[in-house]
C-alpha cells in the first residue's frame, strides 16, 4: 500500500538532493508499515506529510539554502512591530479583514455544518432521509405511510428502515404540567442508531402493536433533571395528557436521535387505517446497505417512485421519491441547490477581496515609504523574491492577528445562529449541532487568510519592487520616489465606487432593522398579557376528524368560560381574544375597490391581517376615528365586516374616507381567495406607531372571529392595570393558571407573556443582525475613509517639494494646489460616478429593494463625507508644501 | 578533535547499537524508540552524510530486500575515528556532570 499518489509527487517536488532516493524510499516503507500496523489512511499520510516538510528543510538547510524564500523570524518580529508602530492602519485595516472574516467563517460552518454533517452515530455516515417531493407545489410530501411500507419491503441499496414524527403532549407530575416534544418511532430507530440505554431498555417491535402497554424511553437530561436521577426510574409511571406510560428506558447523555429528542415513544404505523397519500405525516430514514452508494439508493428510489406515479396516478403522479442526505428533510433544506449556497459564500468570499484591496492601498502608502529601506536592501543583494517574502510575512502576522479577532468574533455568530435556530425550531439545536469549527471551515479561514496576506503583502510589494530599485539609490534624501500608478488608481476607483455605492445599501438595511425594532406600541404593553390556553389532548394523538369532534365543543365552552373568569377578577380590567399579538399579523395581500360598489375600479395592496374578537378594542381603549367598531351583531352570517387603521387609510386609500370601500384578499397570484368582498365599516387608531419612521407603521385591517373560529391554541389577551408584569410575570400567570386549572383540570395556560416581553424577545432576534451591520457599514466607512486619506496624504507628501518649486517660481497658491490635486480629484471624481451609476443599477434591479429612497439619499452624503475627509488629509501637506522657502526647495535638488 | 551536536551523538550512539542493522528507517525507529523524538527521514540522511564526510562512519550498499520495490540500501558503520569522537564527546558531557546529577534531578523537579 503506497502513499496518496499526490503527496508522493510533492515529497518528490521537495526533497532534493544526493540522497533523496534513499529518504523517499524510506518515507515509502514508514507509511506501509503505519498501514499494515493498523493507522488510518489520513493518519499515516498526515505523519509522510511531516516527514516530506521536515527532511525538505533538513535538506535545505544542509544545502546552506535556508528555506527557499528566505522568511526569517525576523520578518514575522518586524510584522508584530509593525502592527504597533502604525496603529491607525493596525485598527482600522484589522477591523475590516477581523469583520469580513467572521462573516465569511460564520457562513461557512453554518452551511458546512448543515449541509455535510458529521452524524455522531456509529453508521451516522450511512443515513439517509427518504421522501416524496410534490413536483407542482414544489415541496416535501410527507403523508408516505403506504410508501414507507413498499420502500421498505422493495429496496435493496437501503437496508434498514425506520420512521418518526414529532408530537407535542403534557406530561404531567404532581402538580406541575408541561408540554414536551416527544418523537414517536419505530423501534428500528433505535437499532439503526446502534446506541444501547444506560437504564432499562429501549422501544421494540412489541410496543408498536396495538394493545401494547403505552411505554416511553426518557433521555438523559430528563432523567437528571424531571426525576432526579433516580436508578429505579424505570417502571415508574407519567401521565401523558390523558394516558398513563411507563417509563422502560433512559438513554445516555448527548443522544437525541433522529433530531433533538428527550422522549421517545412507539410509533405505531397500520396501513390499513388510511387511504394512500393520507395518515399522519412521517419522516422516513434509512441506512444505506453494506457497499451501496447514495447514487445506487437515489436511482432505485426514484425506479420505485415512477412505478408508483403509473400505478397509483390519482395520488402519486406529481410525486417523486427521493433520497436525501439524513439531515436535509429534517432541517428543510431539500430545495437548497449547492449552486446557491457555493454562490452566496463566493459572495461573502469577495468581501474580503474588497476588503483586502483597501487594506491593500494604505498599506502600499506605507510600503512607498520605504522605498529608502528597499533600495539600500536591494543594493546589499537582497533580491525581489527575498524582498516580496518579507512583505507577505509582514502581512501574514497582520491578517493572522486580524483573523484571530474574526474568528473569535465568528463564534458569536455561530452561537447566535444555532440559538435562533433553537428559538424556530424545536427549542433545541439538532444533536449534531455543533458550536466549534469543522476543520473545512479551519482549511477556509487559512485559504482566506494566505488570500489576504497575498493581497496586503505581495501587490504592494510588487509595485514597490517593480523596477530596479538600485538605479533609485539616488534618490535617497529626495523624498519618496514610488508613485500611485495607473493599477493604483484604478483601484481607488473601484473602492471609492463600492464604498459610495454600498455603504448607503449596507445602511438601508440597516435602517431597515432598526426602524422596524423602534416601533413602539400605542398602549400600555406593560399591563396587557397575551396567553394561549392549551387543553390535554390524548396520547397517542387521535386523527384530525377524531380529535375535532371530541374537543371542539368542550373547548370552546372553556374559552368562554375562563373569559367570563378572568373578567370577574378585581385587578383585570378587561379580556379579549386574538389570533396573535398586536404587531405580529401576517401581511397578506388584498383588492381594494376605489370607487363603484361594484369593484370596478380596484388597486392591490398589503396589509396585515387581524383577527380579532369583537370587544378587542375596548380591552386596547383604541379611539374610533370613523364609522363604528365591531359589536356582536357583525359575527351573525352572512356579515363580513372589517374595521382599518388611521396607517391604511393614510397610505392606502391617500386620506380618502374609508368607511363603505370594500376589500378581500389575494393570493400571490393576484387572484381573489373569496368572491365576496368585506366591507369597511369603521376607522380606528393605530395600535403602534414609530418616531424613527412612520412609515414602519403598517396598514391592517381587522376582521372579527367568534369563538368557534378561534382555533386551538386560542390567544387570550389580558389587561391587568397596575400590574407592572414587564419584569416578570410569575405573580398574575399563576393566579390565571390557578383559574384555568380550577376550571378544568386538563386545561393550562402556555407561553404567558406581557406585550412588553413579546417586543423585547423580538428585538433580540435582530439584535445579531444590527451587530453585523453596524460592524459592516463601519469597517467600510473607515476603510474608504482611510484609503482616501492615504491616497491625499501620499500624494501631496511626495510632492510638497514640487509645490516649493512651483512656489519659488512664482505660482499662484490655487493654481499649484489644483495642479497637485487633479488627478486624486478626477479619480474621486470618477469614483463617484461610478458609484452613482452602481447604485442606480442596483435599485433598479431589484425594483428599489436593495437601495431604497432613503438608500439612494445616502449616495451624495457618503461621497460627500469622502470628498471632506480627502481634502482634510491633504490640507496639512499642501501647507507645509506652501510655506516651504523657495531657496530651501531649489537647494536640495 | 572535532566538536559533536547532540543530533549527531544520537545517530552516532544509534549506529553503534544497531550494528550490522544500521540504516535510514532502523536509526530513525531507534532514536523514537529511545528518546520519544520523532525525527524527519531527511534529518537522519543528511546528518550521516556529513558524518561520513568527516570519516566517522562508513556506508555501503546492500541488495534490495523485501518490501523496498528492489531499491538498494546504505548500510552505516562507525570507524574507529568515529568511535574515538564519541567516547570523547560522551568523557567530557560525564566529566563535566561528574556528580552533580542527583541535584541536577533535584532541581529540575522543582
Amino acid at each position: 500500500m503506497a502513499a496518496p499518489r499526490l503527496l508522493r509527487r510533492i515529497a518528490k517536488r521537495l526533497v532534493r538532493g544526493r540522497e533523496a532516493p534513499l529518504i523517499l524510499a524510506d518515507m515509502d516503507e514508514l507509511y506501509r508499515r503505519d498501514r499494515a500496523r493498523g493507522l488510518p489512511g489520513w493518519r499515516a499520510s498526515w505523519l509522510y506529510a511531516v516527514n516530506t516538510i521536515g527532511s525538505s528543510r533538513s535538506m535545505r538547510r544542509s544545502a546552506g539554502r535556508g528555506n527557499g524564500w528566505g522568511v526569517s523570524w525576523l520578518d514575522l518580529v518586524v510584522g508584530a512591530r509593525m502592527l504597533f508602530r502604525h496603529p491607525v492602519i493596525t485598527l482600522i485595516g484589522g477591523l475590516g479583514i477581523a469583520v469580513t472574516i467572521a462573516i465569511g467563517v460564520a457562513s461557512f460552518t453554518f452551511f458546512y455544518t448543515n449541509l455535510y454533517p458529521t452524524i455522531p452515530l456509529e453508521e451516522g455516515h450511512r443515513l439517509v432521509g427518504l421522501e416524496n417531493w410534490d413536483v407542482e407545489i414544489n415541496n416535501e410530501s410527507r403523508q408516505q405511510l403506504h410508501d414507507y411500507h413498499e420502500w421498505r419491503a422493495a429496496m435493496r441499496t437501503v437496508s434498514e428502515f425506520a420512521a418518526f414524527r414529532p408530537v407535542s403532549a403534557d406530561i404531567i407530575g404532581g402538580s406541575s404540567v408541561e408540554r414536551i416534544r416527544i418523537a414517536q418511532m419505530t423501534a428500528s430507530g433505535f437499532e439503526m442508531a446502534r446506541v444501547a440505554p444506560v437504564l432499562g431498555r429501549y422501544l421494540v417491535e412489541a410496543d408498536e402493536a396495538v394493545g401494547a402497554v403505552p411505554v416511553l424511553v426518557i433521555g438523559h437530561g430528563i432523567w437528571q433533571s424531571q426525576f432526579a436521577g433516580d436508578p429505579d426510574v424505570v417502571g415508574r409511571e407519567v401521565r401523558l395528557g390523558r394516558s398513563t406510560h411507563t417509563i422502560v428506558g433512559v438513554m445516555p447523555e448527548g443522544f437525541g436521535f433522529p433530531f433533538a429528542e428527550s422522549y421517545w415513544a412507539p410509533l405505531r404505523l397500520d396501513p390499513n387505517e388510511f387511504e394512500r397519500g393520507e395518515g399522519p405525516s412521517i419522516f422516513i430514514f434509512g441506512l444505506l446497505a453494506e457497499g451501496a452508494t447514495f447514487e445506487a439508493a437515489q436511482a432505485e428510489l426514484a425506479a420505485i417512485g415512477d412505478r408508483a406515479s403509473v400505478e397509483y396516478p390519482d395520488t402519486h403522479a406529481q410525486l417523486r421519491a427521493r433520497v436525501h442526505p439524513y439531515t436535509y428533510p429534517l432541517i428543510d433544506i431539500q430545495g437548497i441547490g449547492l449552486a446557491e449556497v457555493g454562490a452566496f459564500q463566493v459572495i461573502v468570499s469577495l468581501l474580503l477581496i474588497v476588503v483586502g484591496t483597501n487594506v491593500a492601498v494604505l498599506t502600499y502608502a506605507r510600503t512607498a515609504t520605504r522605498s529608502t529601506e528597499l533600495s539600500v536592501r536591494s543594493a546589499l543583494g537582497a533580491s525581489r523574491r527575498r524582498l516580496l517574502s518579507q512583505f507577505v510575512a509582514e502581512a501574514l502576522v497582520f491578517t493572522v492577528a486580524s483573523a484571530a479577532v474574526g474568528l473569535v468574533a465568528a463564534r458569536y455568530f455561530i452561537r447566535e445562529s444555532n440559538r435562533v435556530m433553537e428559538l424556530d425550531l424545536t427549542s433545541a439545536a439538532p444533536f449534531w449541532a455543533s458550536y466549534s469549527l469543522p476543520p473545512a471551515a479551519w482549511v477556509y479561514t487559512l485559504f482566506m487568510i494566505a488570500l489576504t496576506a497575498v493581497l496586503i503583502g505581495a501587490l504592494p510589494a510588487l509595485r514597490a519592487t517593480g523596477r530596479d530599485l538600485r538605479d533609485s539609490l539616488s534618490d535617497i534624501g529626495g523624498g519618496g520616489s514610488v508613485a500611485f500608478g495607473r493599477t493604483w488608481s484604478l483601484l481607488i476607483v473601484a473602492q471609492i465606487a463600492i464604498s459610495v455605492a454600498g455603504l448607503p445599501v449596507a445602511m438601508s438595511m440597516g435602517w431597515t432593522v432598526v426602524g422596524s425594532g423602534a416601533t413602539e406600541p400605542n398602549f400600555d404593553s406593560d399591563e396587557i398579557l397575551s396567553t394561549r390556553l392549551w387543553m390535554q389532548l390524548d396520547f397517542p394523538p387521535l386523527p384530525d376528524d377524531e380529535a375535532r369532534a371530541k374537543y371542539t365543543g368542550p373547548y370552546q365552552g372553556f374559552v368562554a368560560e375562563l373569559e367570563r373568569r378572568f373578567e370577574s377578577e378585581t385587578n383585570i380590567s378587561a379580556v379579549t381574544i386574538a389570533g396573535t399579538h398586536p404587531g405580529g399579523e401576517p401581511v397578506r395581500r388584498l383588492e381594494l375597490d376605489l370607487a363603484a360598489p361594484d369593484g370596478a375600479e380596484t388597486t392591490l395592496a398589503s396589509a396585515r391581517r387581524a383577527e380579532i374578537a369583537v370587544d378587542f378594542f375596548a380591552a386596547f381603549d383604541t379611539p374610533v376615528l370613523d364609522g363604528r367598531e365591531f359589536d356582536a351583531g357583525d359575527l351573525s352570517a352572512g356579515m363580513r365586516p372589517v374595521v382599518v387603521n388611521a396607517t391604511f387609510v393614510d397610505k392606502i386609500l391617500k386620506g380618502m374616507p374609508a368607511v363603505g370601500h370594500r376589500l378581500r384578499y389575494v393570493g400571490r397570484d393576484g387572484v381573489a381567495e373569496s368572491e365576496e368582498w368585506r366591507e369597511v365599516i369603521g376607522v380606528v387608531a393605530d395600535l403602534h406607531s414609530n418616531r424613527a419612521d412612520p412609515d414602519w407603521v403598517r396598514p391592517t385591517v381587522y376582521e372579527p372571529v367568534s369563538i368557534p373560529d378561534v382555533g386551538f391554541p386560542a390567544r387570550l389577551i389580558v389587561r391587568a392595570p397596575g400590574s407592572a408584569v414587564s419584569n416578570g410575570v410569575g405573580d398574575i400567570e399563576a393566579q390565571l393558571d390557578g383559574i384555568a386549572t380550577g376550571l378544568d383540570p386538563s386545561l393550562r395556560l402556555v407561553g404567558t407573556r406581557s406585550l412588553e416581553q413579546i417586543s423585547q424577545q423580538e428585538t433580540v432576534a435582530i439584535r445579531t443582525t444590527i451587530i453585523a451591520l453596524v460592524a459592516v457599514t463601519l469597517s467600510v466607512l473607515l476603510l474608504s475613509a482611510a484609503g482616501v486619506y492615504a491616497m491625499m496624504s501620499f500624494t501631496v507628501t511626495s510632492r510638497t517639494r514640487e509645490i516649493g518649486i512651483r512656489s519659488a517660481l512664482g505660482g499662484r497658491p490655487g493654481s499649484i494646489l489644483r495642479t497637485v490635486f487633479g488627478a486624486s480629484l478626477k479619480q474621486m471624481a470618477a469614483g463617484v460616478v461610478l458609484a452613482v451609476a452602481l447604485a442606480v443599477a442596483l435599485d433598479g434591479l431589484a425594483d428599489g429593494g436593495i437601495v431604497g429612497e432613503k438608500g439612494l439619499a445616502l449616495v451624495p452624503a457618503t461621497a460627500l463625507i469622502l470628498i471632506v475627509v480627502g481634502v482634510l488629509a491633504a490640507l496639512g501637506p499642501a501647507r507645509r508644501g506652501l510655506r516651504i522657502e523657495p531657496t530651501d526647495a531649489l537647494r536640495s535638488d | 578533535m572535532a566538536n559533536l551536536a547532540e543530533f549527531e551523538q544520537i545517530i552516532l550512539f544509534s549506529v553503534l547499537n544497531l550494528d550490522d542493522d544500521a540504516c535510514g528507517v532502523s536509526i530513525r525507529d531507534a532514536i523514537m524508540e529511545r528518546t520519544g523524538r520523532a525525527v524527519s527521514s531527511g534529518a537522519v540522511y543528511t546528518t550521516l552524510g556529513r558524518l561520513e564526510e568527516r570519516g566517522l562512519v562508513e556506508s555501503s550498499e546492500r541488495g534490495a530486500e523485501t518490501g523496498r520495490r528492489g531499491r538498494p540500501r546504505k548500510h552505516y558503520s562507525l570507524l574507529p575515528r568515529g568511535a574515538q569522537v564519541l567516547m570523547q564527546s560522551y568523557q567530557i558531557i560525564q566529566a563535566m556532570a561528574g556528580d552533580s546529577i542527583p541535584k541536577l534531578a533535584e532541581l529540575a523537579e522543582g
